[in-house]
């Protein structure tokens, strides 16, 4: 890997001349056939750029460093591991992604071959397949390799900031771990909360921290590049009708994710917003945004298993409950069928089809509208607590050069030097997912 | 005197919540040879494993015992981490107190506890007798084998060939292309299927780095990672490859015609010489024995008279060769399922009931009715159709629990394309949920229904009646909550997607699993989604989970990521877990030799002491597995198993002689 | 001489005593003695089995208890009858608290040495239509077998049947030397008991089975049920047809083919008469 700075426009220039030499040989020498010879004496790019740290960027990035080539990982939050994180359980098996994720921090951790940067933005990308000039914004972290995370800097850090890992659930100071198993292991300064007093640099044992530091604009020079960019929840603030906003005790899944998890802000216990007590009656609203052309026209895959997993944490945690699901469709394809069978086979737990209209407060409590079209019967059901299964919608950025379809999804050339992996391609879950990324890594090496 | 320090992970609460952590502690601190013992909530962290690493070199310790999930998840993991802290990364042993204790006892969090102090004192025993290990390291042969030649064979093959090395494609039928090149258009795009699928066949072909073994098929596997050994049945294909120039008069001139095609699914007949399809690849016919005139009477030889090449070989026998391969690649497809197990819809002899694919080969142009859409009884072209969803698929009781993924979106397409081909006509779609998950697959969902006029009824299909002139399907609609009676011209169903029969039989070969409806397992769903547990043989399309064409590219070309990931290796690491012969101990009696099922021992003549020579095993330590299997078979204990030797065990077992 | 316990079933001694004659005509001619059970008692029927599950096990229950004592097998001409008997055993056989129950509220204990049979089975079993029995073939009389909705259902009751399309009695048609038609209304519900309380739906029901039947050509129809034959055959008239149909039990076919008469089988009792058609293929 070659990192160029700002003033070297003369190493452009220079490698421009190798690749004008070096394509000389490419013609002659392929000919001959001796590809993988030929590679050697190429001197294009080699290096492959994977923008977005999720479980598609990291697979893509592992996959290719472990076929021997290098990798830059790019990365907007301080830490790695993308929505997979905050998630407390995966479906079908119902075991915790933090595992996993593990086992690919290793391989990032032992590979020399893959460089991450976190707190990172792509700004710009010049070039052409074999030669990209990708600029990169690393914003400050304010905290050096030296941190140990004692945590001695949030201790006396007098700001707080909204916890965007719990989805503003709870709060942590603007000197903050992530989260408690964060990758890098190092403490962040948020710069738009702190007040600049300094406690924290003078409680720093290390000399970790500094709040002077600044942005740092990278230049780097990559054959190709994997967009893993991810995606996020669709705002259920625009979704009038279900009350988000509005009601306290109308949740996204992905706050119920949080809720459920034990290193989330209730460390696992399922406590509705409004009075902190366990909720027995829970419903779930499917295609919150999605399949709805005033919102998302697409589906968005995940949502139904999503759904009947979260059953499984309200009936596990809270064993006198009950769970409604109100759904267009129960969309389970091939082998989560038998999932959807388990859950759908526990008598507490109500499949409803049709639309939910509204929801309303009644009391301390909330009514779901909807028409359950099986019965014909417009059916109000009380509930304590309202999650919505808010779609996928892909990770706005703008500024680069990259296609997308109407919905936001990126669509590819084949043969283009940039690539889609994961959920920026299309909505899907994390196995395929993964399958796709490691797919992509293969575009990625071919396409130097 | 031992060393020895001993981690507890609460894995969040998988494990905490059942096995009380602290418990498993202080007992384990009582431990002969224990130093020093604490939990974590997740020792598999970064704050976690430092613990370890810091704990091994504060306290001085050389051995460790971490008591967590299944060595399968991060025993790999932790031996990285006693390795960096200094210690031989054998040093270590787990006891899987997640899946052997928690997950499988939270109805008794007592015994949970009970049973989990109890692991990990065996797991304390054992590693008192640890000794140090060496890795080990072996050759990769640099090729690949894919099996299967349909669109996820042709991508893996196709891909890892990009990548520079060498692949053997190996296809059951007589020309690669499967089932993909059975379909008319594919969704949600519309795109021709053989305009996009050809050029790839065509691509196989072409590419040097790919060899093509049509008629083929794998019938025998020896070996492991990076050095499989394979035996390839190639059946006689009664035409001399080299010669024939795939004119085709052979098959014009072929008396026999009576056969059912498979190519159309059995609604057009072939002959007893003759390619499966007009863009077949290898362009080459093969005559088919059952059907041949020839070897019925021995009477016929019209082929060999008409081929202007002098290409058939009566003579031709069936040829078994050996290759050896460093990665397999499994892509061998579905089938259909049978749906003539449903008694309403005629236990499949009405014959205006058709299936999906039926449907496909006619409206096909390349199809044998030209892509014109008759029905089978009288030729006539279809008004009413009605389509029928889930015909084998989520149905415990005649067909699979699974669903089949792709009925509902190949549905869809079918109705619009008959919409196009005929705008007279109507369809109905009987369905339990309309599963359009994909990208842009609710949008065409939607257009079917609103710009193409098809009439999508929630609801099953109760019995099919075949009436003079049409078919009366009655069904329920239950939204309405109404009984539905349709005057259908034609009936077609959407048979659900099932692994190839001879899917088990190929698996057994391999050593890879399967599940019960006999897809093949994946290592991991989220982890290692095309690797088996066997390294080196990776999954690829629907033998894996039934999935759309998309999926099915996507997961064929991470597969070739794998093999390419592998083979670019210098060298394989292997467990050093593997038998050990004391020569000293060894009688010579072969016990072993014979007992082995990988044939790792080999005997040789052996100096024992000065002018003492004795013929005594010998492990080869390329080919041993550490199954054990010599270790129980040797009379005079002269073969231990690295890792697990009798002295470790022997020490585990004592543990219950305390009591 | 085989034999076997008879359960005839009320309808037998009434609206289908004609089945019973052909019955017992056909059985002697092929060396079945049917050996009635003594002091037999309701089978149960439609109306036990709403009201209580213990009675609705319990009257068949002693019934199969008498045949046991004789240590016959037990075979019923009516469908209803035989799915009660078979139902009975089945679950007897398989639920022991069950069994328990039933032995306290009989006083004694079935247990379950005997087969459970319907009268085709018997004949089918036992009976062997061999050719020389067949005196005169059914030439070309195209029949519709009718099989109903209890014959085959559940589906223990018969296994390795096709339960949506069943072929036994084709089989048999076709060994009378009669064609058998292919026809979707073989296992259809004739309306069953609401012949008295809704008699519309019996008439939509039996009807569309009526037509369908016309519709696939057939000559008559062939039951092996009393309800169904009286759904059938009593109600064509009501139903405003504008065609009529035969119905006739399979023992009546069998016995033309055995050569027995027109009266001596019963079958001037029936509402549609078969005379003409009988006449016309030259069967009488």
């Amino acid at each position: 890997m070659r990192l160029t700075t700002k003033d070297s426009k003369e190493t452009t220039k220079d490698s421009k001349e190798k690749v004008k030499k070096t394509f000389v040989n490419f013609v002659v020498k392929s000919h001959n056939g001796k590809r993988s010879s030929l590679f050697a004496e190429v001197d294009m790019s080699q290096d492959i750029l994977v923008i977005g740290g999720g479980i598609s960027g990291i697979t893509t990035a592992v996959e290719a460093a472990e076929t021997g080539y290098n990798v830059i990982l790019v990365e907007k939050n301080p830490y790695l591991g993308g929505r997979v994180v905050q998630m407390n359980r995966y479906f079908p098996k119902l075991c915790p992604p933090y595992c996993g994720m593990e086992i690919n921090l290793r391989r990032i951790r032992t590979n020399n071959k893959i460089r991450h940067y976190t707190l990172t933005e792509v700004q710009n990308i010049t070039g052409n397949k074999g030669n990209y000039e990708v600029t990169i914004k690393v914003n400050p972290r304010c905290v050096n390799e030296k941190c140990t995370a004692c945590g001695e800097c949030s201790k006396v850090c007098p700001a707080e900031r909204a916890n965007d890992f719990n989805f503003g659930i709870n709060s942590t100071k603007a000197a903050y771990l992530p989260h408690e198993l964060a990758f890098p292991y190092r403490y962040v300064v948020d710069s738009s909360a702190c007040i600049k007093c300094g406690a924290c640099v003078d409680a720093c044992k290390y000399g970790a921290i500094n709040l002077q530091m600044q942005p740092e604009i990278v230049k780097l020079n990559v054959g190709s590049i994997v967009t893993a960019t991810g995606w996020q929840p669709y705002d259920a603030k625009k979704i009038d009708n279900l009350g988000f906003g509005k009601h306290k005790d109308v949740i996204t899944n992905m706050m119920m994710e949080r809720l459920a998890a034990p290193n989330g802000p209730t460390c696992g216990k399922i406590l509705r917003p409004s009075d902190q007590k366990e909720p027995k009656r829970v419903a779930f609203v499917q295609c919150a945004g999605s399949r709805d052309e005033n919102h998302l026209a697409y589906c968005s895959a995940v949502c139904c298993l999503a759904s009947l997993k979260q059953i499984t944490y309200v009936r596990e945690n809270i064993p006198d409950s009950e769970a409604y699901m109100f759904y267009i469709d129960v969309r389970t394809p091939g082998r989560y069928e038998e999932f959807y069978t388990k859950v759908n086979s526990d008598e507490k737990v109500h499949l409803i089809k049709g639309k939910v209209a509204s929801v309303e407060q009644d009391g301390d409590g909330l009514i779901v509208v909807a028409e359950d079209i099986l019965s014909g019967v417009k059916s109000r059901v009380n509930v304590d607590l309202v999650v919505l299964s808010c779609g996928m919608q892909p990770t706005n950025f703008s500024g680069l050069n990259i296609n997308r379809d109407k919905n936001g999804f990126i669509s590819t050339e084949q043969g283009s030097g940039i690539y889609a992996s994961g959920v920026a391609k299309k909505p899907q879950d994390v196995s395929s997912s993964v399958q796709d990324a490691t797919g992509a890594a293969l575009r990625a090496i071919q396409s130097r | 005197m031992a060393r020895i320090g001993v981690f507890i992970c609460h894995c969040g609460s998988n494990i905490a919540g059942v096995v009380n952590a602290n418990k498993v502690v202080e007992a384990a601190k009582e431990l002969p040879g224990v130093r020093v013992c604490m939990d974590y909530k997740y020792m598999c962290s970064d704050p976690g494993q430092n613990l370890i690493i810091n704990t091994i070199k504060e306290q001085g310790l050389d051995r460790v015992v971490v008591g967590s999930c299944s060595p399968r998840m991060h025993e790999n993991t932790f031996r990285a981490s006693v390795e960096r802290a200094g210690l031989n990364p054998y040093m270590l042993e787990i006891a899987n107190i997640r899946e052997h204790v928690s997950w499988v006892h939270s109805d008794n969090k007592d015994a949970a506890t009970d049973k989990a102090i109890k692991l990990v004192e065996l797991a304390v025993a054992k590693v008192r007798r640890n000794e140090p290990l060496q890795k080990m390291y072996a050759d990769i042969e640099k090729k690949a084998l894919v099996i299967g030649g349909g669109i996820a064979g042709i991508q893996a093959a196709l891909d890892i060939a990009a990548n520079g090395y060498k692949v053997m494609l190996v296809e059951k039928e007589p020309s690669i292309g499967g089932r993909m090149s059975q379909l008319d258009k594919t969704f949600p795009t519309m795109d021709c299927s053989a305009c996009i699928l050809t050029p790839k066949m065509v691509a196989v072909a072409q590419n040097k780095n790919i060899t093509l073994q049509t008629y083929a098929e794998v019938t025998e596997v020896n070996g492991y990672v990076g050095n499989f050994e394979v035996n390839i049945k190639k059946r006689a294909r009664l035409v001399n490859m080299a010669k024939c120039i795939g004119c085709g008069v052979c098959t014009e001139k072929c008396p026999s015609k009576k056969t059912l095609s498979e190519f159309n699914a059995n609604i057009a007949t072939r002959k007893a010489i003759y390619t499966p399809f007009p863009q077949a690849v290898p362009n080459i016919p093969v005559i088919d024995k059952d059907s041949c005139l020839y070897f019925a009477t021995g009477k016929c030889k019209v082929c060999e008279k008409v081929c202007p090449a002098e290409a058939i070989d009566y003579t031709q026998e069936d040829e078994i060769i050996t290759e050896r391969f460093g990665a397999i690649v499994v892509a061998t497809g579905y089938d259909l399922y049978d749906h003539s197990c449903y008694g309403e819809y005629g236990y499949g002899e009405i014959p205006d009931v058709i299936t999906g694919l039926q449907l496909e080969r006619m409206i096909n142009s390349g199809g044998p009715t030209g892509g014109h859409v008759k029905r089978p009884s009288d030729g006539k072209e279809p008004e009413t159709v009605v389509f029928i969803q889930c015909v084998g698929s989520r149905d415990d009781a005649k067909g699979k629990p699974y669903c089949s993924r792709v009925c509902c979106m190949y549905t869809a397409k079918q109705a619009l394309l008959l919409k196009e081909h005929y705008p007279n006509s109507q369809s109905f779609v009987f369905y339990m949920d309309i599963r359009a998950a994909g990208k842009g697959y609710e949008e065409f969902v939607q257009r079917v229904q609103t710009e193409y006029g098809v009439v999508y009824l929630r609801g099953r299909v109760s019995r099919i009646y075949e009436k003079k002139d049409h078919l009366l399907v009655k069904g329920v609609d239950t939204l309405s909550g109404k009984q539905i009676e349709i005057k259908a011209d034609m009936v077609v169903l959407a048979t659900g997607l099932e692994p190839k029969k001879e899917a088990q039989n190929l698996a057994q070969l391999l050593h890879i699993g399967y599940d019960q409806n006999g897809f093949y397992t994946e290592l991991h769903p989220k982890l290692a989604p095309v690797e088996t547990q066997i390294a080196g043989v990776y999954l690829a399309g629907c033998c894996q989970s039934p999935k759309d064409i998309p999926d099915t590219v996507a997961q064929a070309s991470a597969t070739a990521t794998k093999v390419g990931a592998l083979l670019s290796q210098e060298s394989l690491e292997i467990e050093p877990m593997i038998s050990e012969v004391n020569p000293l101990l060894c009688s010579g009696c072969k016990m072993c030799y014979s007992a082995c099922p990988y044939s790792a021992i080999e005997m040789e003549d052996k100096e024992i002491r000065r002018g003492e020579v004795k013929n005594v095993a010998k492990v080869l330590t390329s080919v041993c597995k550490g199954c054990g299997v010599c270790v129980a078979g040797c009379y005079c204990k002269a073969i231990d198993l690295k890792g697990w030797t009798d002295r470790q065990l022997m020490e585990e077992i004592g543990v219950f002689n305390y009591e | 001489m085989y034999k076997v316990a008879y359960f005839p079933g009320c309808s037998l001694s009434s609206t289908a005593k004609e089945y019973g004659m052909s019955t017992e005509l056909v059985c002697k001619d092929l060396g079945i003695e049917l050996v009635e059970i003594p002091d037999w008692i309701c089978c149960g029927a439609t109306s036990a089995h709403i009201t209580s599950e213990l009675m609705a096990i319990a009257l068949p229950a002693r019934n199969l208890l008498q045949a046991e004592k004789q240590n016959l097998p037990i075979c019923s001409p009516c469908s209803a009858c035989f799915s009660r008997l078979k139902l009975a055993d089945i679950d007897l056989k398989r639920n022991a608290q069950l069994r328990a129950d039933v032995a306290e509220v009989m006083g004694e204990e079935y247990k379950g040495t005997i087969e459970v049979l319907h009268l085709w089975q018997v004949i089918q079993k036992y009976g062997d239509l061999r050719t020389e029995k067949v005196k005169k073939e059914l030439k070309g009389l195209r029949v519709a077998s009718y099989y109903g909705c209890l014959l085959t259902r559940p589906p223990e009751v018969c296994p390795n049947e096709r339960i949506e399309d069943p072929q036994f009695l084709d089989n048999l048609v076709s060994s009378l030397g009669a064609s058998p038609v292919k026809w979707s209304y073989k296992t259809e519900c004739c309306g069953a008991a609401f012949s008295l309380t809704k008699t519309d739906i019996v008439y939509r029901l039996s009807g569309e089975i009526l037509k369908g039947a016309r519709e696939a050509d057939a000559d008559c129809i062939m039951v092996a049920c009393p309800l169904c034959h009286s759904n059938l055959d009593a109600r064509q008239e009501e139903m405003g047809l504008d065609f009529s149909i035969p119905v006739l039990y399979f023992t009546q076919l069998i016995g033309l083919a055995f050569s027995f008469g027109y009266s001596e089988m019963g079958l001037r009792k029936h509402f549609v008469q078969a005379k003409g058609l009988l006449n016309s293929k030259g069967l009488l």
